[in-house]
């Protein structure tokens, strides 16, 4: 072991660190040794501007064992900091620290192998004239130059029991009562059944504290079972991650699936929906609650990916959210670890280079995750709004992400293509900082690693807790937004209208009176008579497809369009269609009553300040002709 | 385009920030439907709209149009979200004849026009789904030059990838060769008895989750044999996988 530390030593004078090395040497015994004897040779060490972040993020997260390795080794940095040995970069990227130091002959990189830094360093592609010295559980591997290291240690290519679609044969299912069994032969107990999905049953158990998952039949594929093996060799042990712990079988030693730490409250993907959604659950919250979230949210993506762990099919149905502080991933048994790739994946949050692949084909890569973490921090900021959904935009979602459609920065001289609904003024709340790096994200497919985002994000809750903005809106969950009343991102506010059905019939009564609302549904104003039976036209414009081709006798006027879906005037169908609709979606009729008072109201606004303005002078006249004749 | 057309109410669409996808279903209620065709045609509504309810990710995102044909051609449900409580009514079959094209070109417009509405507000959406169920065919006025106009806007759109055809025969009176024409890329339209109805729609209460939760391809809807599934083994067999 000595042999190959002093090899070591020789590589340089300035160890960069990056923080899964130092974590494994503290963690098997071995840092007394290598950073005492670093520190009685004279050498330097060097950390970037992330590894304190890391070190924050691993206090935070970690059970006791791996958090009081973190105050060892902010102790270790102590000491050499208060010899001046201590070098803290100003660069906060990996890929800007490493470009910092690429052409000093005299530094050496410590790493562990297939970490997120090697394979960083390895999608750079650039020449680098440090050393490097390798950090693996066995021993520690020197190589004079970049070069060498990466030529001779390879990444992971995809295990071939990806390949396989087989599953294992169990014609079982578990139910409330029934005992699984761990490892080592301790039941467990299915106390009571949480949610059922796609790929199994997520079951209470005995021990409150944890959940089973239980597969579904024709689920456990051989990559499946392997994963979690290994998973639950690596044994994560964080707050809030719900990683696998236990792997769990039937009496006769049957996979059937796993246990797991308990999540809580609703997955994010439903908490960040749109205002109605939030404001709903959450009335009281600000930017600085969506800001919290985002932070935490970084904070256990870091943590797993500090782990080696990609975590790949990065969603906000993925994470659940108790309140601010607690947050919980899940869905942990399909993250990609060492040489198993994570089967799964959505296009909103999927890198454009991987969508044309099969997701358990590819091995993903840390750049993969970052333009997934910069989605799912725009849309937690938006309050659930995708970055490339815009109006009046392409056919479809993918192609604007492939063409780096960002409507935030197109300027505001034209009608805005901003989804409706203050996202635009969320926008402008942000910092300039933030709003920087979404358009080069999102603009020219930069990819910032988490911690940038993370940092830039912890500025913006920095600025929201002292107050520094004068503007009291840009504190508000939508600022300069009142999602609070009805009709309010229509332009036509006055009808409360439910569906657009009814907005179409009343469009062609040309009547916005309430109780038109009432007669829709009872109506027998039939347009489509094929039968050639008189139809009763609304207006002048009223078509019917049968009508017209008895109309022309039958020739091909009837639906010349080329493109129905581009129907440009969408009054024309809505004349056109005067159907019957059965199911009315609109409020129960009791409410009628009060809307009517509400449409009144609204609908004589004028007459009614000009009465109210009236009875006010005629006070004042009064009061003038008291005083007068006093 | 509509940019300048204000005459999208958005409270209409709900203020959800999730990705749509627009169903509409073009349903036959014509004479031959009577009695227990559209008996079982409406549990197998009434199941799949309870499916798309339960599933917290298909509820907000599933919007559902309902066209019925027979006679007339009605708009039996607009577009909208499903509230958890909402409940939708049982479909009547009438005594008249079957003016499928028309139901069809009216379905083609009324998803028209929901797609100009969420372009017009910045909703992202799925391309939309047009499930047609009939049992017979075109009958009525000019019902054979309206099948052929839907058969040509419907394979238009089909083309460009822009909607997802189901067309599903129903019984032995179904014109398969008119109703085959109406996809270009179904091999086969679905053929099924009236008894098949519950599980037509927990096929397509399942393919709709597919699409809105695990990200399926919209090709992967018209092959309906799950060519990917690999075969069943034994445990033994199994760990030798696992064996390194």
């Amino acid at each position: 072991m000595t042999e190959s530390f002093d090899s070591v030593f020789s590589l340089g004078d300035k160890f960069l660190l990056e923080i899964s090395a130092v974590q494994l040497l503290f963690a098997d015994g071995r840092s007394e040794l290598f950073f005492g004897t670093l520190l009685n040779s004279e050498k330097i060490l060097v950390i970037n501007k992330a590894f304190r972040h890391h070190i924050e993020i691993i206090s935070k997260q970690a059970e006791a064992q791996e958090k009081s390795q973190a105050e060892a080794i902010t102790l270790m940095l102590e000491q050499f900091n208060n010899k001046g040995r201590l070098i803290e970069s100003l660069n906060l990227s990996w890929e800007s620290f490493i470009r910092e130091y690429s052409e000093d002959r005299y530094a050496c990189l410590v790493v562990l192998e297939h970490s997120f830094a090697v394979e960083r360093i390895r999608d750079m592609c650039a020449p680098a004239a440090f050393s490097v010295c390798v950090v693996t559980p066995g021993e520690i591997r020197p190589y004079s130059h970049l070069g060498a290291f990466l030529s001779t240690e390879l990444s992971y290519s995809v295990h071939p029991v990806s390949k396989t679609t087989d599953y294992l044969d169990a014609k079982l299912h578990c139910n409330v009562g029934d005992k699984v069994y761990d490892d080592e032969g301790q039941p467990i107990l299915l106390t009571e059944k949480i949610s059922t999905g796609a790929e199994g049953i997520v079951f209470r158990t005995d021990d409150p504290k944890c959940v089973a998952k239980i597969y579904h039949t024709g689920v456990i594929t051989p990559l499946r079972w392997r994963k979690l093996i290994h998973m639950t060799k690596k044994g994560i042990n964080a707050i809030g991650i719900c990683w696998p712990s236990k792997l769990l079988y039937t009496y006769n030693k049957l996979p059937v699936g796993f246990l797991m730490q308990v999540g809580a409250g609703h997955t994010l993907g439903s908490v960040f929906d749109g205002p109605d959604a939030m404001l709903a659950e959450y009335p009281e919250w600000g930017r600085l609650d969506v800001v919290r979230v985002a932070l935490r949210v970084l904070e256990k993506i870091m943590y797993l990916h500090i782990h080696g762990v990609i975590i790949g099919d990065i969603q906000m149905k993925n994470m659940m959210m108790k309140d601010t502080e607690h947050i919980y991933l899940i869905d942990m048994d399909s993250v990609q670890i060492e040489d198993m790739p994570c089967p799964v994946g959505t296009e909103e949050y999927t890198s454009p280079e991987l969508w044309d692949y099969s997701f358990s084909d590819v091995l993903r890569r840390p750049v993969h995750e970052d333009f997934s973490c910069a989605i799912l921090v725009f849309s937690i900021l938006f309050c659930g709004q995708h970055p490339y959904a815009q109006r009046f935009g392409k056919e479809t979602l993918r192609e604007e992400i492939m063409e780096k459609s960002f409507p935030y920065t197109h300027g505001s001289s034209e009608e805005s293509l901003v989804p409706i609904g203050g996202y635009d003024k969320i926008w402008d709340a942000l910092t300039p900082k933030l709003r920087d790096l979404f358009a080069d994200a999102f603009c020219k497919g930069t990819r910032y690693e988490p911690v940038e985002w993370y940092v830039a994000v912890l500025e913006y809750k920095k600025e929201l807790t002292e107050k520094i903005y004068a503007d009291d809106e840009a504190y508000r969950l939508f600022p300069h937004t009142d999602h609070s009343r009805v009709g309010t991102l229509s332009d036509k506010p006055k009808m409360y209208k439910k569906t657009l059905r009814e907005a179409m019939i009343d469009a062609s009564t040309g009547g916005a009176y309430p109780n038109t609302r009432t007669n829709v549904s009872s109506s027998e104003n039939l347009m489509y008579n094929s039968q050639g039976k008189p139809v009763e036209p609304q207006t002048a414009a009223n078509r019917s497809f049968s009508n017209h081709a008895q109309a022309d006798g039958g020739s091909s006027a009837t639906h010349s369009e080329k493109e129905p879906f581009k129907s440009s005037d969408a009054s024309k169908p809505a004349t056109g269609q005067t159907a019957k609709s059965n199911a009315s979606r609109g409020k129960p009729q009791s409410n009628s009553f009060f809307m009517s008072i509400k449409d009144f109201v609204n609908q004589n606004k004028l007459l009614l300040l000009l009465s109210i303005l009236l009875a006010l002078v005629f006070t004042l006249l009064m009061i003038l002709i008291g005083m007068v004749y006093d | 385009m509509a940019k300048k057309d204000k005459a999208f109410d958005a409270s209409d669409f709900g203020k959800s920030t999730r990705r749509r996808l627009p169903i509409c279903f073009c349903l036959d209620i014509s004479g031959s439907m009577a009695g227990n065709p559209i008996k079982q045609l409406n549990d197998g509504l009434q199941s799949f709209f309870a499916s798309i309810r339960e599933n917290d990710e298909t509820r907000a995102a599933a919007d559902i149009c309902v066209v019925t044909f027979g006679g007339t051609v009605d708009i039996f449900l607009p577009f909208g979200k499903l509230e958890k409580d909402h409940s939708i009514p049982r479909i009547q079959a009438t005594t008249s004849l079957t003016p499928i094209g028309e139901g069809i070109l009216t379905a083609l417009e009324l998803l028209a026009l929901r797609k100009d509405g969420y372009k017009h507000l910045g909703i992202k959406y799925y391309q939309p789904w047009l499930v047609v169920i009939t049992d017979g065919a075109p009958q009525g006025e000019s019902a054979i030059e309206n099948m052929e106009k839907a058969i040509d806007a419907t394979n238009e759109l089909e083309e460009k990838g822009r909607l997802v055809v189901f067309n599903i025969g129903v019984g032995n009176g179904v014109d398969l060769t008119l109703l085959k024409r109406l996809s270009i890329k179904r091999a086969e339209p679905i053929c099924i008895d009236s008894a098949q109805f519950s599980k037509l729609f927990e096929f397509l209460g399942s393919s709709s989750s597919s699409i809105v939760s695990s990200n399926m391809k919209e090709d992967a809807l018209y092959d309906l044999v799950d060519s990917s599934k690999g075969k069943s083994v034994a445990m033994d067999e199994f760990f030798k996988y696992l064996e390194d």
